[in-house]
């Protein structure tokens, strides 16, 4: 069967938490709350985002790889440079000073875990996103939006959830 | 082109300026309303892009032409020789370097107010921390063009920078001033990715309520997309996060590394082993009382009453005077290590600062410094705008006073007599790149408040509605478990 799309507009955080509880409670055939749902609101809202259930994060991962290459490529090229003696002599002095190093090799730790950090948000958000349907700038600014995706035959009874805390809107996918 | 809100809206032609009790918009505002809506937020901050007051323009002119002194300026340096400037080998920095070091301490201002208080979530911070960013960003620009101006022949600027070369010399990647240039790189650029990650979700609300024109297609191409999908929002919390952990390190850091450009010297007075928790908390002073520059400007000029309100300023006028305090500690700690040491050039170099050729400008320094911030103690005065315009600009005064004395009176004085050099002056050119530094800074900012949301418009919500939800706990008597946070 196809699915199609369902946005639900709320003004209210708790009345659509509700819906959504009620949805997952639904179990409804062909419509999987962890995976057919989207909510968007204007703020982040951490409490709220839990009614959709434990949902990971990773992003934390990126800056900890990318501290870690940077910090060692900047070190073996301030090394590389310094081992080079022939050049530059040292008189005596260590060619390669540790302690001293660690001042620039911290900074591309920085630099790079930020770059990665970055890198991260873009690929675990999925930015730079195309628009979803049934997009309205009202999720922005101050409503609270649930995207559902469903059976044609269960849209009927996810909008009477919908409606049954008082969803003020709805925006619904032309058949195809 | 004229910017205006989409006529589809009706929440957002629900634009009541009545303030909940019952006070125009315009009169003193002790803290945002809580019963303003989301709509009318975005509302506010979408046209104040279209509709500053008119003294806007005539600083931007102020501006181009405060620029247009310094460029002149550097041209004739540049066509003429480094000798105009009236440095000397002696005196070989100058104004430029304690120029270099101030806008360096004014960035640190927007990383204390954005990074650290967001991960104490000082929810007071929300409407003042974006144009804070900017403003470590932009000082970080200005501070940059010292380190070009200074070398005279600015290419040259190419010896700390580490590229392969057919000479097989590398930069001295055991200098000081090439850990500056690494260490103050990376702090820019992560500052300007700071600011922009933050702005993502306020970028999409302009694209979205802004019909045509080059500010659509910037605002969407900016966006990339965000739409507010939960998936968004909880990565961006926690990268947020992140890069106000490393931003907060490298801040503090990155001033360290400036001190290290003087203390790492032998020099008498720069050879001082607290310098660099005195050269931060000093960063944050004066970066502090610039915020409180910016903040009055920007209130006056974008119409931002509601939101850069009076209880705000009352907490960066203590949060100021409180660096001031410990600024003066720490200042008060340097001398008396002098004082009491053993090394007597440092003694020496400390008592002609007091009693010396500069002697006037060290003490009026101390009393720009020490002394007014006692003015901030006082309630009455914290939220007196025209008392505390003055104020942050003396404080402003005393502080790059702070660097000049760091600067010129120890490089005028240093262990060898025949070094000495006390009547270096620095000449119109000097005076005329600084003048013209104040001036682009001020620019960049007043051009960034005009094109980008300059306070946060997705913070103020959120500290909108966590006010709703304690007022609505209050009310029925319940202890507030939700909100955002």
């Amino acid at each position: 069967m196809s699915k199609r799309h369902l946005l639900a507009l709320f003004d209210s955080f708790d009345e659509a938490g509700e819906a959504i509880l009620e949805l997952r409670k639904a179990k409804f055939k062909g419509f999987d709350t962890d995976h057919d749902m989207i909510i968007k609101s204007p703020i982040e809202h951490p409490e709220f985002e839990r009614v959709l259930g434990p949902k990971p994060v990773h992003v934390q991962w990126f800056p900890l790889f990318g501290s870690l290459v940077g910090c060692t490529f900047l070190f073996i090229l301030v090394s590389g440079a310094q081992a080079n003696f022939f050049e530059q002599l040292k008189g005596g002095k260590p060619i390669v000073p540790i302690p001293i190093n660690l001042v620039i090799t911290y900074a591309l730790f920085m630099l790079s875990g930020v770059f990665f950090t970055v890198l991260g948000l873009f690929v675990c958000a999925g930015l730079p996103a195309r628009r979803v349907p049934l997009y309205t700038s009202r999720v922005l600014d101050d409503q609270i939006g649930v995207l559902v995706k469903a059976d044609e035959a269960t849209l009927p009874a996810i909008k009477a959830i919908f409606t049954k805390h008082k969803a003020v809107e709805f925006q619904e996918e032309a058949g195809k | 082109m004229t910017l205006k809100i989409k006529d589809d809206k009706p929440f957002l032609r629900d634009t009541s300026k009545m303030l909940w009790d019952g006070e125009p918009a315009h009169a003193e505002v002790k803290d945002m309303s809580p019963h303003i809506s989301f709509a009318q937020i975005t509302s506010d901050v979408v046209n104040s892009l279209e509709n500053p007051r008119p003294i806007y323009w005539w600083a931007i002119a102020v501006c181009v032409f405060m620029i247009a002194v310094g460029v002149a300026c550097e041209v004739y340096q540049y066509r003429t020789g480094l000798g105009v400037s009236n440095k000397s080998n002696t005196n070989v920095w100058g104004v430029y370097i304690a120029s270099f070091v101030f806008w360096v301490g004014v960035s640190h201002a927007g990383t204390l107010l954005s990074a650290l208080l967001h991960l104490t979530h000082s929810d007071w911070r929300k409407s003042v921390f974006r144009y804070a960013e900017a403003m470590t960003t932009f000082a970080l620009m200005t501070a940059g063009l010292f380190v070009l101006v200074h070398l005279g022949r600015m290419w040259q600027v190419y010896y700390v920078m580490p590229y392969p070369n057919e000479r097989g010399v590398w930069s001295n990647f055991q200098s000081p001033l090439v850990w500056d240039m690494f260490v103050i790189g990376t702090y820019l650029t992560c500052s300007s990715i700071f600011l922009y990650t933050g702005m993502i979700p306020d970028l999409a609300v302009f694209r979205d309520n802004i019909h045509d024109g080059w500010r659509k297609k910037l605002y969407t191409f900016l966006a990339m997309g965000w739409q507010g999908t939960d998936r968004h929002w909880r990565n961006f919390r926690v990268a947020y996060l992140t890069l106000s952990v490393y931003l907060i390190i490298l801040a503090v850091s990155g001033h360290s590394v400036v001190s290290s450009d003087f203390a790492m010297s032998q020099q008498p007075g720069f050879h001082i082993t607290s310098f660099p928790p005195y050269f931060v908390v000093g960063a944050l002073y004066s970066g502090n009382a610039a915020l409180i520059t910016v903040f009055i400007v920007l209130r006056f000029m974008f119409r931002y009453e509601q939101y850069l309100n009076m209880d705000v300023l009352r907490k960066l006028v203590r949060l100021t005077f409180a660096l001031a305090m410990i600024w003066t500690y720490l200042h008060l700690i340097e001398m008396a290590t002098v004082w009491y040491g053993h090394d007597t050039a440092a003694r020496d170099q400390l008592y002609f600062k007091a009693t010396g050729a500069y002697a006037g400008w060290w003490w009026l320094f101390n009393f720009l410094a020490i002394v007014c911030p006692w003015v901030m103690a006082f309630r009455r005065w914290q939220t007196n705008l025209p008392v505390q315009m003055v104020l942050s600009l003396l404080l402003n005064v005393g502080m790059w006073l702070e660097r000049w004395m760091i600067v010129a009176p120890t490089l005028g004085h240093s262990h060898y007599p025949w070094t000495f050099d006390f009547d270096q002056w620095p000449s119109f050119v000097q005076w005329g790149i600084l003048f013209a530094s104040f001036g682009w800074f001020a620019l960049l900012i007043l051009i960034f408040c005009k094109v980008f949301p300059a306070v946060s418009m997705y913070e103020l919500k959120e500290l909108n509605y966590a006010r709703k939800v304690e007022a609505h706990h209050a009310l029925v008597g319940e202890p507030a478990t939700k909100g955002a946070h």
